[in-house]
């Protein structure tokens, strides 16, 4: 049907449904929605409980107000046709939409900051209602599932542990490229594994600084010439030199150039100001990368250490997911629960590796434990995956 | 939630726009793929070759060889087989009765008896051919701007599936009219040319446009939607044929530049993302394929009202490949790829994505530069071009049955 059709039929019809102007096509009117609009909906009890009718003249009454919080809407139909109720903000954007049958009652609860909301009885323009929020406007006007102090408080936290984390990888560092300016091949051998884990740790927030990152932990097939290409620097090529090479000849100016790239990195991370995306994004973009990358034992290829960065990598997105649990427990207490088995199935399957301080070699790594880790990644990704629809935030980059 | 925002705009007539967009945006999307028009023999021999402007069909193969003829004599030979095995391939041509104490002639993969399935094959080399190296004399018959492809900073090349000194694009209905003809067309080459690296792809025909794709990429977004006319012969000659009084050689008149890319797409992780975020990356609503400031596919994104990327981001792939000002215009290329999935990779996931292909007059003002512009677009996160090559398609043969593919680069 063209536009002008429908258009006419819609006219026609009056307050005809969007539905039935589309004939024989049942589910357009879900097709002009992308995926679920309902973003400002939450679960549990209302702060506040507002009554509103769908009539053919519009919402009734046309006024509404209520302090920020979360509302409850008791919707009735009493229309003669299937009718939708939405809330919108002048963005303006949908932040619910309902649709009732004739005669239907229902009742949503909607979290709403500060503000006016239009809210529309019926899909034709005189039908709208005004909806006035009252309450502190510091209060965050987003349609997020959490207090903006839980999301300050986490973030605190997190920084705080970056930036320990990055005090270690620090020191570890110089450790480990003195011992390569020493010459000393076994002491910087024996250091390079665990001087990482702080670095694979931080990773959702490291990564955040590309350049510093592709200086630091670029792998050989990133570039040109591999292993011999001379923009090919960082922890790798250290790694390169001291395991295939079994020297450290050569490798000064590279171990120069891993501290002063790493300060670099350092003075970025301490200036940096976290944002709740890197919280609700970085575990699973952790585990994402885990899961491309990792498990195939290529991060590690000389010395085979993989399964000390894999576990490092585990615990860097733990971390984050602790500090924000409880946000998510509040919404989805259940997935939270898998979550948890998830990160501990995983850490269970990787138990038996742990020799002393650090753990075996990737080759020993079972191939029905490899399979295992796969799968049990993959469900990890897609646990994680649901924490931003969850806590109701935009995620985009 | 930039997505919703464009459906209900400055005025609140929102029911009536949606129901438009719904309806407007047809129940016959529904149906893609299913073509009105009968399948055809389609002649190989015309000013341009077939394939390029041609509608795409169901599937493809993309093959890329390196050339083992040892003199210009044997490489001319070389084409004017393959040449020959095209026309047979495209004409539907019965073979000739095999003696059974022989190998068959044919590999019966389509039976004894060609049907039509809208078959081409579209013949392009690489620059490798024209280097003095090579041996063939062709070193100043090389197109201008011809040249063994670059890494661009997110490709990660593998080495087995780049580049070659021969590329075929064969195009069918059927996969199995394309393996037919691609055995058929290598085993008439064989001391000629050897495999370098292949890759077959599908996808739905395009049952809309101009100006909309019902067509699907492997991240679900529309694709081709903002893709020139291929009907537009002026577009056409514009865009993508090399024109008569360019700076190219004369002989390449009627050639066009050809891309092809193996994009692979992390399709576990793409699932695994928010639509919204999913949107931003594209620039698109995933469902009507509609800009994101617009509700209809065929709007034209108003990017001068919103410098700031507020509603379209600056670093979305609408944006960047084609920010419709008047001087990106000459940037457009005519695209016809495929997807591909094949198989699962050494961390246990899908290896999915784009056979892209692109031809274009110029090779700089086209792929080159929309790619450059590509280059740090948020959609790098989720993919991975690790093949391809860069090629020229050569000029159609002409009817005279003497003609054939190529000739007018040993003329």
């Amino acid at each position: 049907m063209s536009f002008e059709k429908a258009l006419v039929a819609s006219l026609i019809g009056g307050s005809l449904l969007l539905g039935a102007a589309c004939g024989d096509d049942k589910t357009s009117t879900e097709t002009t929605t992308t995926a679920n609009p309902n973003i400002a909906e939450v679960t549990g009890a209302a702060d506040t409980t507002l009554s509103i009718t769908l009539t053919k003249d519009g919402c009734d009454p046309m006024m509404l107000s209520a302090p920020a919080g979360k509302i409850g809407f008791e919707v009735k139909n009493d229309t003669t046709v299937r009718n939708e109720f939405e809330i919108l903000n002048d963005t303006p954007e949908i932040l619910l939409e309902k649709f009732l049958l004739e005669g239907d009652s229902a009742t949503y609860t909607a979290r709403l900051g500060p503000g006016t909301y239009k809210i529309l009885c019926g899909p034709v323009a005189p039908t709208q209602g005004t909806l006035t929020i009252t309450g502190d406007a510091t209060t965050d006007t987003t349609p997020v599932k959490y207090t903006k102090s839980e999301m300050t408080t986490a973030i605190t936290n997190y920084k705080a542990f970056v930036l320990a984390e990055t005090e270690t990888l620090k020191s570890g560092t110089t450790s480990l490229t003195d011992a390569i300016r020493a010459g000393d091949v076994e002491k910087a051998k024996s250091l390079y594994s665990t001087v990482r884990v702080p670095w694979e740790t931080i990773e959702p927030v490291a990564e955040l600084f590309p350049e510093s990152d592709a200086l630091i932990d670029s792998r050989a097939d990133d570039f040109d010439l591999k292993e011999q290409d001379p923009k090919f620097t960082g922890f790798h090529r250290l790694e390169y030199g001291l395991w295939e090479k079994n020297s450290t000849e050569g490798l000064t100016p590279f171990a120069d150039r891993l501290d002063s790239d790493l300060d670099a990195l350092i003075t970025g991370v301490r200036a940096h100001e976290i944002q709740p995306s890197v919280m609700v994004n970085g575990p699973g973009a952790l585990i994402e990368e885990t899961a491309q990358t990792k498990i195939t034992g290529e991060e590690e290829r000389y010395s085979h250490t993989d399964l000390v960065t894999f576990v490092a990598n585990m615990d860097g997105s733990k971390k984050i997911v602790d500090l924000i649990k409880s946000m998510i427990e509040k919404e989805d207490p259940d997935l939270v629960k898998r979550i948890d088995t998830s990160f501990s199935t995983i850490a269970d399957l990787i138990a038996p590796y742990q020799d002393g301080d650090t753990y075996q070699t990737y080759d020993k790594l079972t191939e029905r434990d490899r399979d295992r880790l796969k799968a049990e990644l993959a469900q990890l990704a897609e646990e994680l995956s649901a924490i931003g629809g969850t806590l109701g935030i935009e995620v985009n980059q | 939630m930039i997505s919703r925002r464009a459906l209900f705009g400055a005025t609140a007539a929102s029911g009536v726009a949606a129901a438009a967009t719904a309806c407007g945006s047809d129940a016959k999307e529904n149906h893609a793929g299913v073509s009105s028009t009968e399948a055809r023999f389609i002649s190989a021999r015309g000013t341009h070759q077939a394939g390029i402007t041609t509608p795409s069909p169901d599937h493809a193969i993309v093959a890329a060889f390196r050339v083992t003829a040892t003199s210009r004599a044997d490489l001319e030979t070389m084409l004017k087989a393959l040449s020959a095995e095209i026309d047979v391939l495209t004409a539907g041509k019965s073979e000739v009765e095999s003696n059974p104490l022989y190998p068959p002639a044919d590999n019966m993969i389509l039976g004894d008896k060609p049907f039509p399935d809208d078959l081409t094959v579209t013949v392009g080399v690489g620059a490798s051919l024209f280097d003095p190296a090579a041996g063939y004399g062709l070193e100043d018959r090389k197109p201008k701007q011809l040249r063994t492809m670059a890494g661009s900073p997110n490709d990660r090349l593998d080495s087995d599936r780049v580049h070659g000194d021969v590329v075929l694009q064969i195009c069918a209905r059927g996969e199995d009219t394309c393996v037919h003809a691609l055995r058929r067309l290598m085993r008439v080459t064989r001391a000629g040319m050897t495999p370098a690296w292949m890759l077959p792809g599908f996808q739905r025909p395009n049952t809309l446009g101009p100006g909309r794709a019902s067509t699907r990429n492997l991240l679900g977004f529309k694709d081709g939607t903002a893709n020139p006319d291929h009907k537009s012969a002026k577009l056409m000659d514009e865009l993508v044929w090399v024109e008569p009084g360019s700076d190219e050689p004369p002989w390449a008149v009627g050639g066009s530049y050809l891309v092809a890319r193996i994009i692979r797409m992390k399709v576990e992780f793409w699932d695994r993302t928010p639509l919204h975020t999913q949107e931003a990356i594209f620039g698109r609503h995933k469902d009507t394929g509609a800009p994101l400031d617009s509700k209809t596919e065929t709007d034209v994104p108003a990017y001068a009202d919103d410098p700031a990327g507020k509603v379209i981001p600056l670093t979305a792939h609408i944006r960047l490949a084609n920010p419709r000002t008047a001087t990106t215009e000459k940037n457009r290329i005519l695209r016809r790829g495929f997807s591909y999935s094949m198989g699962f990779n050494a961390a246990g996931q899908l290896d999915q994505g784009l056979l892209f292909v692109c031809y274009q007059r110029d090779l700089d003002e086209g792929f080159v530069k929309v790619q450059e512009r590509l280059d740090g677009e948020a959609l790098e996160e989720y993919i991975t071009p690790v093949g391809g090559g860069f090629f020229f398609a050569l000029p159609g043969a002409s009817e005279r049955p003497d003609d054939w593919v190529g000739r007018t680069l040993f003329a």
